[in-house]
């Protein structure tokens, strides 16, 4: 399952389940990102039939994201929270200048997320 | 004669001394203009900021932040960009019209973002759109509330009715200090 554009790829890796974001999501508003919450929810359905049932969340190569992908991030965050039984990793990147400045909120908002930045 | 509402300490042209302008049309301006925008001005600037030691992807996600919001929501008109290279921080103003109902929407949310606690606003925005569908969810005030959380940038708004009119120039000015 894959979605892939000019700007920005997001596809379910085949080996090991993770859910892999690249490019640059730059979409205008939430409805935009639908796709890619799907792609999202498809993820955790993968990840649910894995033992230990964990989703990682791979961003160590998406170079922008904009205020309404930071919106999708983190409503993804609480819904995963909220629906339980599977734990969340997220992988940022330190050398992708948002990161560090907006994924470290997402242990608030998930206490047992992991957050990985490389 | 206008009327001029100004929330934080919004910084006019009379105290500025140098801006880069750029001004395009509404009707000019597709959504992938945000991008085009950003990209140019952080090239323009690289070697200035360079020297300062400052970021320039988070030039380049202010500006784009701002456009966006402009795209999105401004009337017909013009969307104006200065980014002026001040002592004590760089300056990032963007002016467009708004209809008034939509100006006294958005300026009960600058005031908002103004005052706020930038992580509880966040927080209390995310919570928010949690409870509504995807197609009412608005990004309105995250963007903004993200300059102040992530980028420590101060904000100011200005909005400069004319008697008689329905259109408010609204302007945001994002003040991103020096490291």
């Amino acid at each position: 399952m894959s979605i892939k554009t000019q700007d920005y790829q997001a596809h379910i890796d085949d080996a090991d389940g993770r859910l892999i974001l690249s490019g640059s999501l730059r979409l205008n508003a939430a409805p935009e990102y639908q796709p890619i919450s799907d792609l999202m929810d498809a993820a955790c359905v993968v990840a649910q039939q894995r033992n230990p049932a964990v989703l990682t969340l791979d961003l160590t190569e998406l170079r922008f994201l904009n205020s309404s992908g930071i919106n999708l991030l983190y409503q993804f965050v609480l819904k995963v929270k909220k629906q339980g039984g599977l734990g969340l990793r997220v992988i940022g990147s330190n050398s992708n200048a948002w990161q560090p400045k907006s994924l470290s909120n997402m242990v608030k908002f998930m206490p047992a997320l992991e957050l990985v930045m490389t | 004669m206008g009327r001029l509402i100004a929330i934080g300490n919004l910084r006019t042209s009379s105290e500025i001394d140098d801006e880069f302008y750029l001004g395009l049309p509404k009707s000019l301006a597709p959504w992938d203009a945000a991008n085009h925008v950003a990209q140019f001005l952080s090239a323009w600037l690289e070697n200035t900021l360079k020297q300062r030691n400052f970021d320039l992807d988070s030039l380049n996600y202010v500006i784009n932040e701002l456009m966006e919001n402009a795209i999105k929501y401004a009337a017909d008109g013009r969307i104006e960009l200065a980014v002026c290279v001040a002592n004590d921080a760089l300056l990032v103003s963007l002016t467009h019209p708004l209809q008034e109902a939509h100006a006294k929407i958005y300026q009960a949310l600058a005031q908002q973002v103004f005052e706020a606690d930038p992580d509880l606003l966040f927080a209390e925005i995310i919570e928010r759109n949690a409870c509504t569908s995807t197609e009412v969810q608005t990004g309105a005030g995250l963007g903004l509330v993200s300059l102040r959380q992530n980028y420590q940038a101060g904000l100011a708004f200005g909005f400069l009715q004319q008697d008689n009119s329905q259109i408010v120039q609204t302007t945001t000015q994002v003040s991103l200090p020096w490291q």
